[in-house]
């Protein structure tokens, strides 16, 4: 067989045996028939020589009783006569030649010279004075005649051999080839996707039997695949209906609680002016409860979502140490509560990690609240560390108290769902059982898992391990926060929370809910914002044209048109763009809705303070309140431009430093992006004069770099920067987050109110 | 060339031979044959060799690097076959008269099937 290059030929013995079942059929047969028949031919040609021989002893015998014939009418006969006589018999049974003698005459008649074989015969004659005639016949080498005969009956045995080889190949062909074939091309066409396919049973013989069963097994395997597909579009329309499920009754279950929360907040502290303690108290417990069953119904929603597979990671990647120090912030308080130590040790080389920081942050909040719960005047140990295993990092947090313990016989049902110690313990301590059993979902989602060992009286300690790298990340979506190992940030006054600092503002609020629309109303209407409602995406599209206002916040869940058209409808109207956007929903809200050209995002119950954070940052300011855009680069200033607009920013633009000083000291701008390759005057020098102007050295920066930062850089940015983030095509978003980030740090407008 | 070829033109030719009582021919016939076993310089490598250069490599020693035996299998049946037919054609003509129209036959239908029981026996026991 020749190879595709030319340059091999193979011949290789295994596909000898491999050739089609015709010819392995035709070979065996043909083999056999070989040897059956040179078997018999050594049988019966083995003595053929002698066979001969003795053929020739026997037409001796004719030969001389011819010639005793002639020999009586010798007389009337010449010698030519005579001799054609003989030769006529002679030659017509094979001999070559003979000779005649009678006493001292002689005759030869025929080839005598080389034939050495002959056979002799005396003829007496009939008168007693007539001599004797001896007759010597001549005849060829038997062997030699042998040796032809059995050639001859070689060759044809060849010849009828390959003609019955012949045949016994087309038949076998016809026989089993053809139905073969038939049914390897029926295969194929299955195998390549064509179902229909049949075989044809008119058959009645093995082949007819083997097509028939193929068809019963194709009809079997079509009937369980459509009943496969059949199971299949019913297990996908009960995860639809389980999503749906889940959607909405997040969203009803959570409507009324929001206002059940807001209103007893708000009725708390009216209650709290008019000096009416007893209504305080009363409408704290209501309060409370609504808090613990939202907590208790958030906590079954993510356990629903989780077990439906509907849980999402939202991998980033974040600062460990910065994540740990914003959970001991948070959660000092509750620490204190018992009085409590919190002690922290996070090792030197956490680094970063890929992630779900929200659900890491959970379950950190979730270990370190119980401990702070089941401990009194003791001491909650939180150890962070970094190792390898199995030639990846990983990441173990261990949280350690000296609290009351675990029993043993509590140890098996501690992550399981509802479970708590004992019956009394959640009127004790409160809670819902479902934190541990979430946080461990969440761990082994990450990729990791959390252990549990408890002594009774001594206390616990739970060990959380994750993997550096989530091995379920989002397809193509890790989002990049600072490049920078060591951020360069500076030091900023935090937010003030209270009351919402947007005096003689108009707040659109867009939302189907009357009580959402109600509590949200009050809220703005304390900081004397005037507050126009809209009860329908429509409705609010109509009436921000109408009325232009400086803020609007828009619920995402909405029967006619949801929140997402509307903003796009928004940010599509020229006239409405720059109006900034806050959407409100009680779902995690996935979709990048920045992205989108929304400002925030709130999730309901809205927390008042982060309500006015949110309005505080958002809103315009008095005054500039612009960004300056300092960047040589035309493209990168028009793509970074267009993105603060359709956020709702007014931009300024500077081609470099020289400029950007000048229009800085014209409009005071509430924040400056700057790049640092620059011509005339660099970043460096930009960010230098800023420091040592007074009246700007107050406006945050955000350096944009491509560049790669040496310590000398990082070392000379350090005081000056805000924040320094690398150029790359997911910038936009990390812009706008970095602005919102700032400017809720900085909390400062340019006239200097808070 | 393949062997399988080879195999089909030496059957021709030693029937041939045989037929028309060309002993030298036969004789020489055997010579080739012992010289291919000998030396394993064989007629379809040097043909192929011929055709497509140096590159070529016979793929018959598709088992070569586990073969018990490293001897080439191809070479033995000529060997095999050149001393079956000098005992045979020349030694015993009258007696065994017979096998060298055998061998004849077998390397006919050799060469036709591509299936050589010689061959493959030779390789189940061993040879590469």
């Amino acid at each position: 067989m020749q190879g595709a290059d030319h340059g091999t030929v193979t011949d290789n013995w295994t596909r000898n045996w491999q050739a089609s079942i015709a010819v392995k059929i035709t070979a065996i047969v043909i083999w056999a028939i070989i040897l059956i028949a040179f078997v018999l031919s050594i049988f019966l040609l083995k003595d053929l020589d002698r066979e001969i021989q003795a053929d020739y002893e026997l037409k001796a015998d004719q030969i001389a009783y011819q010639i005793a014939m002639l020999w009586a009418d010798a007389n009337s006969l010449s010698d030519e006569q005579l001799g054609l006589e003989l030769r006529a018999r002679f030659e017509g049974l094979g001999f070559t030649g003979l000779v005649l003698s009678a006493g001292e005459e002689r005759m030869q008649v025929g080839r005598i010279q080389g034939y050495p074989d002959s056979v002799f015969r005396r003829i007496p004659m009939s008168r007693e004075d007539a001599m004797p005639v001896d007759v010597r016949a001549y005849y060829p080498d038997p062997h030699a005649l042998a040796r032809e005969q059995r050639n001859h009956l070689t060759i044809g045995l060849f010849a009828v051999l390959l003609v019955f080889g012949v045949f016994i190949t087309w038949a076998t062909r016809i026989v089993l080839h053809r139905p073969l074939q038939a049914l390897m091309t029926a295969i194929r066409a299955i195998s390549d996707g064509d179902q229909k396919v049949r075989f044809d049973t008119n058959r009645q013989d093995e082949f007819g039997t083997l097509s028939r069963f193929f068809n019963a097994m194709l009809d079997q395997l079509m009937r369980q695949k459509e009943a496969l597909q059949q199971a299949l579009d019913e297990a996908e329309s009960a995860s639809r209906s389980k999503s749906a499920f889940l959607a909405n009754m997040s969203h009803e279950l959570r409507t009324p609680l929001n206002a059940i929360i807001g209103y007893s907040e708000m009725l708390q502290e009216d209650a709290a002016e008019l000096g009416n303690t007893r209504s305080v108290q009363d409408l704290q417990r209501i309060h409370t409860a609504g808090r613990h069953l939202l907590t208790l119904i958030n906590g079954i929603l993510d356990l629903s979502k989780i077990e439906a597979g509907k849980m999402q990671l939202d991998v980033a990647r974040f600062d460990v140490e910065g994540l740990v120090q914003d959970v001991v912030a948070t959660l000092k308080p509750i620490m204190d509560a018992n009085e409590n130590d919190l002690v922290v040790h996070c090792a030197p080389d956490l680094g970063v990690m890929e992630s779900d920081e929200t659900k890491l942050r959970q379950t950190l909040f979730n270990l370190l609240g119980n401990a702070a719960k089941f401990t009194d005047q003791g001491t909650v140990t939180l150890e962070v560390s970094r190792h390898g295993h199995a030639g990846e990092d990983w990441l173990r947090f261990v949280v350690k108290d000296t609290g009351i313990g675990i029993p043993v016989d509590q140890m098996s049902r501690l992550f399981q769902d509802f479970s708590q110690i004992d019956s009394s313990s959640s009127r004790k301590y409160g809670g819902t059982g479902l934190g541990l059993a979430i946080s461990r979902r969440y761990c082994q989602m990450m990729g990791g898992d959390i252990e549990a060992s408890s002594r009774v009286g001594e206390g616990s300690i739970f060990v959380v391990r994750l993997p550096v790298a989530s091995p379920t990340l989002r397809a193509g979506a890790v989002a990049e926060k600072a490049v920078s190992a060591e951020p360069i940030t500076t030091e900023v006054p935090a937010v003030a929370a209270g009351p919402i600092p947007a005096g003689g503002r108009r707040i659109l609020v867009i939302d189907d809910d009357p009580g959402t629309r109600e509590l949200l109303g009050r809220y703005l209407a304390q900081a004397g914002v005037e507050v126009l409602q809209a009860s329908s995406g429509e409705e609010g599209i109509a009436r921000a044209r109408q009325e232009l206002p400086d803020l609007i916040t828009l619920d995402v869940r909405m029967p006619d048109l949801n929140g997402m058209t509307v903003l796009r409808t928004l940010k599509e109207d020229p006239a409405l763009r720059q109006i900034p956007v806050v959407m409100v929903s009680m779902e995690d809200f996935s979709e990048d809705w920045h992205e989108a050209g929304a400002a925030a995002f709130l999730t309901k119950p809205v927390d008042r303070n982060r309500l006015g954070e949110l309005v505080q940052t958002c809103l315009l300011p008095e005054g500039d309140g612009s960004v300056l855009l300092v960047d040589d680069n035309d493209g990168t200033r028009a793509l970074i431009a267009r993105t603060l607009q359709e956020a709702g920013l007014p931009v300024i633009e500077a081609e470099d430093g020289i400029r950007g000083l000048e229009l800085m000291r014209r409009h005071k701008p509430s924040l400056v992006l700057t790049d640092i390759i620059m011509p005339r005057m660099n970043g460096f020098d930009f960010l230098d004069e800023i420091h040592r102007d007074p009246a700007l050295c107050d406006i945050p920066v955000v350096v944009m770099t491509a560049l790669d930062l040496s310590e000398q850089d990082r070392a000379r940015l350090s005081g000056r920067a805000y924040w320094v983030m690398e150029k790359n095509p997911d910038m936009r978003a990390e812009i706008l987050k970095q602005i919102r980030d700032c400017r809720k740090a900085t909390g400062v407008c340019p006239d200097g109110s808070a | 060339m393949t062997e399988r070829s080879f195999r089909f033109i030496l059957g021709i030719s030693l029937l041939i031979l045989l037929y028309f009582h060309l002993d030298i021919g036969i004789y020489i016939y055997i010579g080739i044959l012992l010289f291919e076993g000998l030396t394993n310089w064989r007629i379809p490598i040097i043909a192929s060799r011929m055709r497509y250069g140096s590159a070529y490599n016979p793929q018959d020693l598709s088992n070569a690097d586990c073969a018990a035996i490293p001897f080439d299998a191809e070479r033995v049946l000529r060997l095999l076959v050149a001393g079956f037919l000098v005992v045979t054609f020349v030694l015993f003509k009258e007696e065994v008269w017979f096998f060298p129209w055998f061998i004849g036959f077998m390397l006919f239908m050799a060469g036709m099937t591509n299936i050589c029981p010689m061959v493959m026996g030779l390789r189940w026991l061993g040879f590469r």
